[in-house]
């Protein structure tokens, strides 16, 4: 059955496959952990986070049921030296719109007695940060998340943000997420920003490039059990197939005729005021890309045209 | 507990009636068919499991979040070594006629009182109320995957379920009558088995009593379900060049195509060189498959007339992108020989060869 075995990808990509001991919690070495607040002294504390494939599969089909609207959850985990161990992640009864979701009293008292219920069937771990999605507008804190996650930094840290694109996701058929810490008020920020390129659209431009300095982004990496990875192993058999009967294009039509339009606009705005050559490598970088996955989808239409019709 | 699991070692998935019986197909179905000829109903008095696989032809869909959770679930039992007996609990998802969709599960409380288990109710009609508070997501982009949240059954941890289960069931049965039972074989070596299962009264001793009847299931994945699995085990990590994924891709879905359309082709040539007895049902099921082939060849033209629409489109958008990638760079060209040019340098002619050079490296095509 072709090269493309589990194990050789795993291999390829220095997966972190039997990730067990992830999943043993020590209370009480994590109160130990909490009393020190070593990342109280250095805002630079955590460099990385670690999610679990199934706190990964539970955020980005959450983010997706959600559709076009802003959807939120927390996350449950440890922390592990210099990072945050993500173990599970559940669903808060919240909706939002552009780019404003927040919690209130009820979702407060709902997370309460979700702990509280996680605790009976003896899942100790304790709620280590919080995921929202950005559906379509790629992965980065707003004006508003910032603040938000600067309050839950102050008051519960150690505490981290992720934010999943479920949009994005579909259409480069890879997970689209970002995991991200702020600074604190007053800290100096360094130069340099954002260190990966993504687009971001024009409306959204301006908050973007507002806040984009008062954080920073975790290197973001997956364990699993060594169940997972049995069970991997015969998923894997199972849903490959799948790929062939799915169409990207139709269901990616709005989002890339959205995307060739917020191009244009751009474009139009570059005409009215002389603006960097910076921005004009954006915009040729993100026209590129938006090509590149719609001839992915022809290649795929065209594999699947020769397999399936028997022409003549 | 003797007589139960006439378990393979592979797991017994099924996508559609045969096709992912895989290697040990063979073995299976002259089993059954074996089965099939020696009709009467006898169970062995102590078993639970009613070996005659007469299913009511329920189907069951799988989500692979369900067996992540399960999975989850049991590395965490394996790891605490706490007094869980067992890990237990409930399956959610949604139920259309026969049709069983599970979607996801979460554990359940319990207690153990004479080796039984007591299930706790308030515990579970808890975490139902918070199960049902999460809002179902925005119109139309996407089918909502975790709007439902119905009991269709319960799972637990071992190979085959034994009279506790029943107790279990039974209970599981006041919340919904025909739940069904998910059995996570942990304790294989090589591969992870699960079993499904749903209840029947069986009478054939002049007593009533409940036994359990293995039903099949398959595993059903949304997209972003399989791009988010694909992740998770580290395959979606991008290759060469954006052409190799989705090459890489398509080959393997079509070699595993390929593998199943061979399982068939053996099978029929069994059948056929009578090393094998035929089995109606899965001859049918291979006649109805074959039949559906030839779909998309009545309707040809309209096909070719939308995909070669959707080419088009394509191209139009690639070949967008790569006038925007040119223009820039002649703008880019532009403002590098205004910089020479009004410079008045003296090495003029190689420094507009340089120019020119990294022109023609960037030229899109």
């Amino acid at each position: 059955m072709a090269g493309l075995s589990l194990d050789a990808f795993v291999d390829a990509n220095n997966i972190l496959s039997t990730g067990d001991s992830y999943f043993q919690f020590n209370a009480e070495e994590h109160q130990r952990i909490i009393q020190n607040q070593p990342w109280k002294e250095d805002p630079h504390y955590f460099k990385a986070a670690k999610i679990s494939a199934l706190a990964l599969l539970k955020m980005v089909m959450h983010a997706q049921s959600g559709g076009n609207i802003e959807i939120m959850g927390l996350m449950v985990g440890k922390i592990d030296g210099h990072s945050i161990v993500v173990m599970d992640s559940f669903a808060l009864p919240v909706e939002g719109t552009e780019t404003r979701v927040n919690a209130n009293l009820a979702a407060y008292e709902y997370m309460v007695n979700f702990q509280n219920n996680a605790k009976l069937v003896g899942r100790e771990e304790n709620v280590v940060g919080w995921y929202h999605s950005h559906p379509g507008y790629g992965c980065w804190l707003s004006g508003i998340d910032v603040t938000t996650q600067m309050n839950n930094q102050q008051y519960q840290d150690p505490f981290i943000a992720i934010v999943v694109d479920p949009i994005r996701t579909i259409t480069s058929g890879k997970v689209d997420l970002g995991a991200f810490r702020t600074y604190p008020e007053n800290f100096e920020f360094s130069e340099g920003g954002p260190s990966r390129y993504q687009s971001i659209p024009l409306h959204k431009i301006e908050d973007f490039g507002v806040h984009c300095k008062q954080y920073y982004s975790l290197d973001v990496s997956y364990f699993r059990s060594s169940y997972d990875d049995k069970l991997l192993n015969t998923l894997w058999k199972q849903y490959r197939i799948n790929s062939l009967s799915s169409n990207s294009q139709s269901t990616n039509q709005t989002y890339v005729s959205n995307q060739i339009q917020d191009l244009s606009c751009k474009l139009s705005k570059l005409q009215e005021h002389q603006t960097h050559r910076e921005e004009c490598n954006k915009i040729a970088k993100d026209g590129t890309k938006t090509a590149i996955e719609a001839l992915g989808g022809i290649m795929s239409g065209m594999f699947k045209d020769k397999v399936f019709n028997m022409r003549a | 507990m003797n007589d139960v699991g006439q378990g393979s070692s592979s797991m017994t998935t099924r996508d559609s009636d045969m096709t992912a019986r895989d290697s040990d197909m063979t073995a299976r179905d002259s089993d059954m068919t074996a089965r099939d000829s020696s009709a009467p109903m006898e169970t062995v008095e102590d078993s639970v499991v009613c070996k005659n696989t007469v299913s009511a032809g329920n189907v069951v869909y799988l989500h692979p979040l369900v067996a992540m959770n399960i999975a989850d679930h049991a590395t965490r039992y394996k790891i605490s070594n706490k007094d869980h007996q067992y890990a237990l609990g409930v399956l959610l998802g949604k139920q259309t006629g026969r049709d069983i969709e599970i979607t996801t599960s979460f554990d359940v409380c319990y207690d153990v009182v004479d080796n039984s288990w007591i299930l706790d109710r308030d515990y579970l009609d808890n975490r139902l109320e918070q199960a049902s508070q999460i809002p179902t997501g925005g119109a139309g982009w996407a089918q909502p995957t975790s709007s439902v949240s119905d009991v269709v059954g319960w799972y637990a941890l071992g190979n085959c379920p034994a009279a506790r289960h029943i107790g279990m069931h039974t209970q599981i049965s006041q919340v919904n009558e025909s739940a069904v039972l998910l059995m996570f074989d942990q304790t294989n070596e090589k591969d992870l088995s699960m079993k499904i299962y749903e209840s029947i009264v069986d009478v054939s001793n002049s007593q009533n009593r409940t036994v359990f009847v293995e039903i099949q299931y398959t595993v059903k994945t949304t997209e972003s379900e399989r791009i988010g699995i694909d992740h998770a085990a580290g395959a979606s990590v991008s290759g060469l060049s954006a052409v190799s994924d989705v090459v890489s891709s398509n080959q393997s879905a079509i070699a595993m195509l390929n593998g199943r359309a061979q399982v068939i082709c053996d099978y029929i040539r069994h059948v056929k060189e009578g090393k094998m007895e035929s089995n109606p049902a899965v001859m049918r099921a291979i006649s109805s498959l074959v039949s559906s082939l030839p779909l998309a060849q009545e309707h040809t033209e309209s096909f070719d007339a939308q995909s070669s629409q959707e080419v088009v489109e394509a191209l139009m958008i690639a070949s967008l992108a790569t006038l925007t990638k040119g223009i820039m760079t002649h703008d880019e060209i532009a403002a590098k020989s205004n910089v020479i040019y009004s410079h008045n340098v003296t090495n003029k002619k190689i420094r507009s060869l340089d120019v020119m050079s990294a022109f023609s490296r960037n030229l899109p095509i």
